[in-house]
């Protein structure tokens, strides 16, 4: 199968994916969106790496995003749902997001100026991942929503990065820091989520 | 046998280890007390990649360790490095000794020790920012303690590291391009930024500093300071790496000279904060703000960078083990540090508060402390560059100064008929330890040159003439 031919759809999925985690109020829905990214992300790193090595970045991924979920089915209430009930709120979200995604779609040929190695749809994913983790961590102070922002971001940064970088080493540090970001997630999850003071 | 088994795998091995001692705090320590010992003193006796005889043992030790097709070196010239950091880890873990502290934080402080060097050892050494990043995420646990609220200052820090290692990630691989296609304006200044934007995220250069003092304030004065000592370290011998490693960077874009101004604003920032808080440990928090300054301005002066980085190393980690002791003694009896709680404390626990006040004006740079000579060195230097650098550091060093008078006036402000140590409860082993460091650092400060000695093969040796 040729994975080129599915790009653009790829860098839709990584987008709606990307947005869904930021405008979510629903935690299953949230972990859900993630799982469904790690697909987009392996894609991606497919056009690059040999199939049976990008895998490590969906394994990794998935298991990144059970570790949050099952601590999230023992301490859902510790969920931020910092939206509310009012719609007025994810709207904002959506238009934000939207402004994020144009603002990505005139970046990405300055990028791929100097990222020669990476096609125009493994850079318009990583930017849209990036940016739209970047805004989820701007918009937030919830260690939940924070962690899914940090994932978000690193996997952005890994599309661009599997286009640079092969070693070994290297990616299994990065698969590393995916578990332990979501492992300290976790952690932080088990704890009470009042903030102390500034 | 190779170094890297010895100062790196076995470290790791033992922090497993240790986690499996965590509900025995005391037990933990003194195990990782006598290690940590023990790493010092094959530092001192072995020879790296030199035949050694002890008894009827002949033993070399490999500067090398391949894994994974990546190489882990240490070279024979790194074992005063090694004997220094060891050494200060054996010093922390003693004050476990006689703090309450986290149980796992011996088990924790011991894998970061270990990431630190492997760390300083990695080839190529951008996987370094990799490392520190696992480093922050062990961290994290232990600043982040379950039976405390999530402090904001744990999410910005978390945050703040994790983009660091990725700029710094995507400025190797184009500085690296670089090198390999040739230099273009264009690239470098692109590499440059990439670059600066990530040392900034990792040094908490101002203004990314804020994460700093809320961890000193929430965070248990001790981890928080181990962390932020080491990281700080750790951050600043890779800094120096880069620019060792690309001294093209320097030529093409005049980099000290940004360096330069970004670490007085920082310094004089840091000092201008410093005077106006009312938290013991916020104050902490801005002076080790104050010490990214100096290491921004140490790194600019190229010459003898290297040398003065170890030599900035010392003090800073000795007075802030010292200040931090103090601190979470006076945390454990008061259950706050902000002034309004401390009044009079050093009236009941001088001791205590004489380690405090010490341990600050060390790091203001007063005379006859362990600060004074390598910053009077530092100074000197800088007074050579520009004189607004050294009136800038001085302006920090004096806002530093400010607030250490004014805890020191909070510590013995209480009621006029309270006699002086009265109530001193604090247990023999805490003031014995606090009162080795006040001494070490006062022993450092007037003969700097006896205890610089070992270190002479860095360089240091040099500065003291």
């Amino acid at each position: 199968m040729d994975i080129g031919a599915l790009a653009p759809f790829i860098v839709g999925l990584l987008a709606v994916t990307a947005a869904v985690l930021f405008i979510s109020r629903d935690w299953r829905l949230s972990i859900s969106a993630l799982g469904a990214q790690y697909v987009g992300v392996l894609l991606l790193i497919a056009l690059s790496w040999p199939f049976e090595l990008a895998v490590i970045k969906l394994v990794a991924g998935w298991i990144a995003a059970a570790i949050l979920g099952m601590s999230l089915i023992e301490q859902h209430h510790a969920w931020g749902d910092e939206l509310g009930h009012h719609f007025s709120g994810s709207l904002f979200r959506i238009f934000i997001a939207g402004l994020m995604g144009l603002a990505m779609l005139s970046l990405a040929p300055e990028i791929s100026q100097w990222a020669v190695h990476a096609s125009s749809e493994q850079i318009l994913g990583s930017l849209i991942l990036t940016s739209f983790g970047l805004l989820h961590l701007g918009f937030t102070v919830q260690p939940d929503r924070i962690i899914l922002g940090l994932l978000t971001v690193l996997s952005g940064f890994e599309i661009i990065y599997a286009t640079m970088e092969t070693s070994l080493l290297v990616n299994a540090f990065l698969a590393v820091i995916n578990l332990g970001i979501a492992l300290v997630g976790a952690y932080l999850l088990i704890k009470p989520t009042a903030e102390s003071g500034s | 046998m190779t170094a890297p088994t010895i100062w790196i795998i076995s470290p790791l091995i033992v922090a497993v280890l240790l986690f499996f001692l965590r509900r025995n705090q005391v037990l933990s320590a003194i195990i990782a007390m006598f290690f940590t010992l023990s790493l010092v003193i094959l530092a001192w006796q072995l020879e790296i990649d030199t035949v050694t005889i002890i008894g009827p043992w002949v033993i070399k030790v490999n500067p090398q360790l391949i894994v994974a097709g990546r190489s882990f070196v240490i070279p024979p010239a790194q074992q005063p490095f090694l004997i220094l950091f060891f050494g200060m880890l054996t010093f922390w873990f003693g004050g476990l000794l006689v703090i309450p502290i986290l149980p796992i934080f011996t088990s924790v402080a011991l894998a970061i020790g270990a990431i630190f060097i492997a760390a300083l050892a990695v080839q190529p050494f951008l996987y370094a920012a990799l490392l520190i990043e696992i480093a922050v995420l062990l961290s994290v646990v232990i600043l982040s303690p379950t039976d405390k609220p999530v402090n904001r200052g744990v999410m910005r820090y978390l945050i703040y590291q994790t983009l660091g290692m990725l700029f710094i990630l995507i400025a190797g691989w184009a500085l690296g391009g670089i090198e390999a296609r040739g230099e273009n304006m264009d690239n470098i200044i692109r590499a440059a930024i990439f670059l600066g934007f990530g040392f900034a995220f990792l040094l908490a250069v101002f203004p990314l500093h804020t994460w700093i003092p809320m961890l000193t304030e929430h965070a248990h004065p001790y981890i928080a300071a181990f962390i932020l000592s080491i990281l700080l370290s750790m951050v600043a011998f890779f800094s120096l790496n880069f620019i060792e490693r690309y001294p093209w960077l320097q030529e093409s874009l005049n980099i000290f000279r940004t360096l330069r101004f970004i670490g007085a604003t920082t310094i004089l920032i840091a000092g201008i904060w410093a005077t106006f808080q009312r938290h013991l440990g916020r104050i902490m928090g801005f002076a080790l703000m104050l010490e990214v300054g100096r290491i921004l301005l140490t790194i600019s002066l190229s010459q003898e960078s290297a040398a003065l980085n170890i030599g900035l190393f010392i003090p800073r980690v000795l007075s802030v083990a010292v200040w931090a002791l103090a601190l979470a003694l006076i945390d454990a009896r008061t259950g706050s540090l902000r002034f309004r709680d401390v009044q009079g404390i050093a009236r009941r626990f001088p001791i205590l508060g004489v380690g405090l006040i010490f341990g600050q004006f060390s790091f203001a740079g007063i005379p006859l402390l362990a600060g004074f000579p390598i910053y009077n060195i530092l100074w000197g230097q800088l007074a050579e560059i520009g004189w607004w650098l050294i009136v800038v550091s001085l302006l920090g060093s004096f806002g530093l100064t400010i607030s250490a008078l004014r805890s020191l006036a909070v510590l013995v402000m209480g009621p006029a008929e309270l006699p002086w140590p009265k109530d001193e409860k604090s247990s023999l082993t805490s003031r014995i330890f606090l009162l080795i460091g006040i001494i070490a650092l006062f022993l450092i400060g007037i003969f700097p040159q006896l205890f610089y000695l070992p270190f002479l093969q860095t360089g240091i040796g040099a500065l003291f003439p």
